[in-house]
């Protein structure tokens, strides 16, 4: 009897234990919230303690702003979202260090509200109903992917600007009639870097194979046949697609290598299915350049022998030399060896500048105003428009110098920024 | 006594079973138990095992209360069961299923007379060493289902309806093999609803009627008794 | 070629394990990917962040993943009493766990266990990764040696017993607690072993138990419960599946199409291909 319950006993503390985790893991989000929260208002406390008599420009102590961000933190989606999260913090304390957020001569501290959006489609509209019916708030950062089908019609009907991260380039996320809807950046563009920096670090190169996601393909091929065309390369048969979710990746290697392509170009998908295409192909014997989205020193740990022949496109180190100076910043705030997507925190960034230039916290005023500007500075470098016809937006998309590196025998090699061709 | 059930009560749920029995079986002795179907007869034997947990009452064996025990320990103090309907494991050889019967037994030489024994009680299972259990007629895996009850080395076997869908002279074979095992001093207690086997081998025999012994004596005074004749042995 | 015949010894590794607790617990081990996966972040960690050597840091996770098993069996699922919904909450519980512990800690990263041997070694025509041929062979051996146990063993008889007739075996004095404990041990511990290869030969994210999870389900089921010599013939058949299926297929067609073939099968034969009923 008391052997039983000590079984039982133990159970339920296994189960406790485990129930933290998931809290700490799912329920951080809410912690880091508070943190900002309470940062915020201990500077706000000591500006007013210690320096309330110095006559300081702004007037009263600094107000709080409030703005939403939806990321995948569990689930298949999380390898990316999870790791941009800790950068979006980083940002966002960022711009409060540098004095918050200025309109109409008084500071608001930015105060981070992030959601997880599973990812699923339900999680991320889930979310977004939370962010804009519970919190009400006007501004949102994310969601990433082709998640934004789920929440871009919820964002547009209470007027919430939101700037993706990045989309699936699906018309239902950002078209003519989603005035409210901006792109931190232009998936296209970030293409046409790897390929432009194929054809100049590899001028022989004619014919490549594209390898890429099944499930976003479609939105995405008519961008990307064009972009082949206009980078001046062909391309050797059909694309090769995959599944994000597949084991073993050989097989995909070995289709890529019967084609007998110049170079693979990998523009959309996970790391894990970039590595394994990367080890299957040169397990196989294929020798060419193989281009495809990477962060560098992860890349050459995960692929040891592999790791030659690649063009890295959206690797950022402190090695890089042409580092921007905001992402340099952002990277020595934390760990500068974690891998940083940079996708959310763009957007806060850019979300930050047309803030101010439309001096105005009306998200009608500032998306108004945003429409006007033609260059803001990203934690890349000036960003500029690009893909207005293909949205049908003027100035919505938004695109930005890249990171190009050339990884050789498990050695990087930074190479200067790449600015990518605008997409018509 | 050598084995003692004493006083015992069983429940399934709160349905009783059998109620305030007591089954002894001496030193060297065959011992059956009569009755109709469902009068509680196996749950006997399960209880003896250690299958059934007891409600009320003792399990005395050797001199000392086993009702405390798992069901491996009680087989390591002797007692085995060939249970109702075989238990044999049908997708194992033969061999296997009579080495599994010595599961607990260490002693090499011992396993090996043993199965010597057994072989000679049932040459058929020699030949059919290799073959699955389940691919054996019914009498056959009878025969192996004593057998392996018998290389646990028991000092009391418990036999559950051996004569179950068995022609009429494989039950008498039965008989014999169960003579046998006690002239090598196995104490044998049988549970049958065939009293015509179970009143030819035994010394002493219970006749159990809705889970209470109704009758008990030895074999002559049980075959002479009014109840058995009438119930048991038609007229 | 050789990839398909790894993936097959992957599958067939991850199907015997399953099959252990299936059969004998009749416990339908959710958490079976969760402790794949885990095996593998532990031994990526013990060789990365420890420094210890392959030879040493392969056997020590599959006996600490053999060790859990063992843990698990006597304070997870011996109280739940093979009660079938429970069981199942249980494993979904543990598995939940696990797989959010090494999101959380190790999952932004996609990680790779260095291999244990560098350089390739030729076949006749082919180059061939010698870390490849070398789990090839420690996993032949490994199965070999588990059908020797299955077999040969009185563990292994007495496990079988225990599948095919519980109340039989208790009889002749089969400890069914300790059968099971050593059940969840190989279980676990065959896990681990495909852990390490997975997460050597290919990647790891703390999503890969569940891929390889589905994949197992599908062999066992087809292989036919109860049955160990089928987990090896459809393993196999698997691993030729999904090994050559994405040559001819795109994406996530592959995975439907395999579906369907396994559906197709168990319509002709509902018992799977071995099952004894």
């Amino acid at each position: 009897m008391s052997k039983k319950r000590f079984a039982l006993g133990l159970l339920v503390l296994v189960l406790v234990l485990g129930m933290v985790s998931l809290l700490a893991a799912c329920g951080s989000d809410e912690e880091t919230t508070t943190t900002a929260g309470q940062a915020t208002t201990t500077t706000a406390g000591q500006t007013t303690t210690t320096a309330a008599q110095d006559t300081t420009t702004v007037a009263g102590p600094p107000e709080t702003l409030k703005i939403g961000a939806i990321l995948s933190l569990t689930d298949w989606y999380s390898v990316v979202d999870a790791a941009d999260k800790v950068d979006l913090e980083y940002v966002a304390k960022m711009i409060n260090d540098d004095g918050g957020i200025k309109v109409q001569g008084k500071s608001y501290m930015i105060e981070l509200v992030i959601e997880d959006g599973k990812s699923s489609l339900d999680g991320n509209s889930a979310a977004a109903t939370k962010l804009v019916l519970d919190d009400k708030l006007q501004f949102v950062i994310g969601p990433g992917a082709f998640f934004n089908l789920a929440t871009t019609p919820i964002f547009e009907q209470n007027k919430v600007l939101h700037v993706a991260n990045y989309n699936g380039l699906n018309p239902a996320e950002m078209n003519k009639d989603t005035p409210y809807a901006f792109l931190g950046l232009d998936p296209i563009t970030q293409q046409s870097a790897a390929l432009k920096a194929l054809k100049q670090y590899y001028p022989d190169v004619k014919n490549i194979v594209m390898a890429t996601e099944d499930a976003t393909y479609p939105a995405f091929e008519a961008g990307f046949k064009d972009l082949v065309t206009r980078t001046g390369l062909t391309l050797a048969g059909d694309p090769v697609l995959f599944a994000t979710n597949a084991e073993d990746y050989n097989p995909v290697a070995s289709k890529i290598k019967a084609l007998n392509p110049d170079a693979v170009w990998m523009p959309i998908g996970i790391p894990p299915s970039f590595y394994g295409i990367v080890k299957g192909l040169r397990t196989l014997g294929y020798e060419g350049p193989i281009a495809f989205p990477v962060d560098a020193p992860t890349t050459v740990a995960a692929l040891g022998d592999s790791a030659t022949g690649l063009v890295g496109i959206l690797s950022k180190s402190l090695d890089d030399p042409n580092l921007a100076a905001p992402m340099k910043r952002l990277i020595e705030m934390g760990d500068p060896k974690r891998q940083i997507f940079g996708l959310a925190p763009n957007a806060l960034y850019l979300l930050k500048y047309a803030i101010e230039a439309a001096d105005s916290l009306d998200p009608t005023e500032v998306a108004k105003k945003w429409e006007t500007l033609t260059s803001i500075p990203t934690l890349y470098g000036d960003g500029f428009p690009s893909g207005n016809a293909l949205f049908g937006l003027t100035n919505h998309a938004w695109a930005n110098p890249i990171p190009v590196c050339l990884i050789n025998n498990g050695q990087i090699e930074y190479k200067p920024w790449i600015l990518p061709d605008v997409t018509p | 006594m050598f084995a003692e059930i004493q006083n015992i009560s069983v429940y399934y749920n709160k349905s009783m079973a059998v109620k305030d029995v007591t089954v002894n079986v001496p030193e060297a002795g065959v011992v059956s138990i009569i009755g109709a179907n469902g009068a509680g007869k196996s749950t006997i034997l399960k209880s003896l095992l250690g299958l059934v947990p007891i409600r009320g009452g003792d399990i005395v064996f050797d001199g000392e209360s086993i009702s405390g025990l798992e069901t491996a320990a009680r087989v390591k103090k002797g007692i085995a069961l060939v249970p109702e309907g075989r238990q044999l494991f049908p997708y194992l050889p033969v061999v296997t299923n009579l080495k599994l019967g010595a599961t607990l037994r260490r002693d090499k030489a011992g396993i090996a007379e043993s199965l010597e024994y057994v072989f000679q009680l049932f040459p058929r299972l020699k030949e059919r060493l290799k073959q699955n259990a389940g691919t054996l007629s019914g009498g056959e895996q009878q025969m192996l289902a004593i057998g392996r009850g018998l290389m646990a080395a028991p000092r009391l076997l418990c036999l559950d309806e051996p004569s179950v869908g068995l022609a009429p002279i494989v039950v008498e074979q039965v008989g014999e093999v169960i003579k046998d095992i006690n002239k090598r001093g196995i104490s044998v207690l049988l549970v049958e609803q065939n009293a015509h086997l179970a009143l030819g081998v035994c010394q002493t025999g219970y006749v159990l009627e809705v889970g209470q012994v109704v009758f008990s004596g030895d074999a002559e005074a049980i075959r002479c008794s009014e109840i058995v004749r009438k119930a048991y042995l038609g007229g | 070629m050789i990839n398909v015949v790894l993936l097959g010894v992957v599958y067939i590794l991850m199907g015997m394990g399953f099959a252990f607790i299936l059969n004998l617990l009749g416990i339908f081990n959710l958490a079976h990917g969760a402790i794949f996966m885990s095996a593998s972040y532990g031994c990526y960690l013990l060789v990365v962040r420890l420094g210890l050597p392959g030879f040493v840091a392969f056997p020590l996770t599959v006996l600490v993943a053999a060790a859990f098993g063992v843990v698990v069996e006597r304070f997870l699922f011996r109280p739940m009493k093979a009660d079938f919904n429970r069981t199942m909450m249980v494993c979904i519980a543990l598995s939940t766990v696990l797989v959010t512990t090494f999101n959380r800690f190790l999952g932004t990263k996609v990680l790779a266990i260095p291999p244990f041997i560098e350089g390739t070694t030729g076949i006749g025509p082919y180059k061939v990764q010698t870390d490849r041929i070398l789990a090839f062979c420690i996993g032949v051996v490994i199965l070999v040696a588990i059908i020797l146990f299955v077999d040969r063993s009185r563990w292994g008889a007495q496990m079988q017993a225990v599948t095919q007739n519980r109340e039989g075996a208790a009889l002749q004095g089969v400890r069914f607690s300790r059968v099971a404990a050593i059940a969840c041990a190989v279980g676990f511990g065959l896990a681990a072993i495909a852990g390490v290869f997975m997460g050597s030969l290919y990647n790891l994210t703390p999503f890969m138990g569940d891929i390889t999870l589905i994949k197992v389900l599908m062999l066992v089921i087809l292989a036919g419960v109860g049955s160990f010599n089928g987990i090896f013939y459809v393993g196999g058949l698997l691993g030729v599946l999904y090994g050559a299926l994405p040559v001819v297929l795109n994406g996530a067609v592959v995975d439907a199409a395999a579906s369907i073939m396994v559906l197709a099968l168990l319509v002709i034969r509902p018992q799977g291909f071995f099952g004894h009923e």
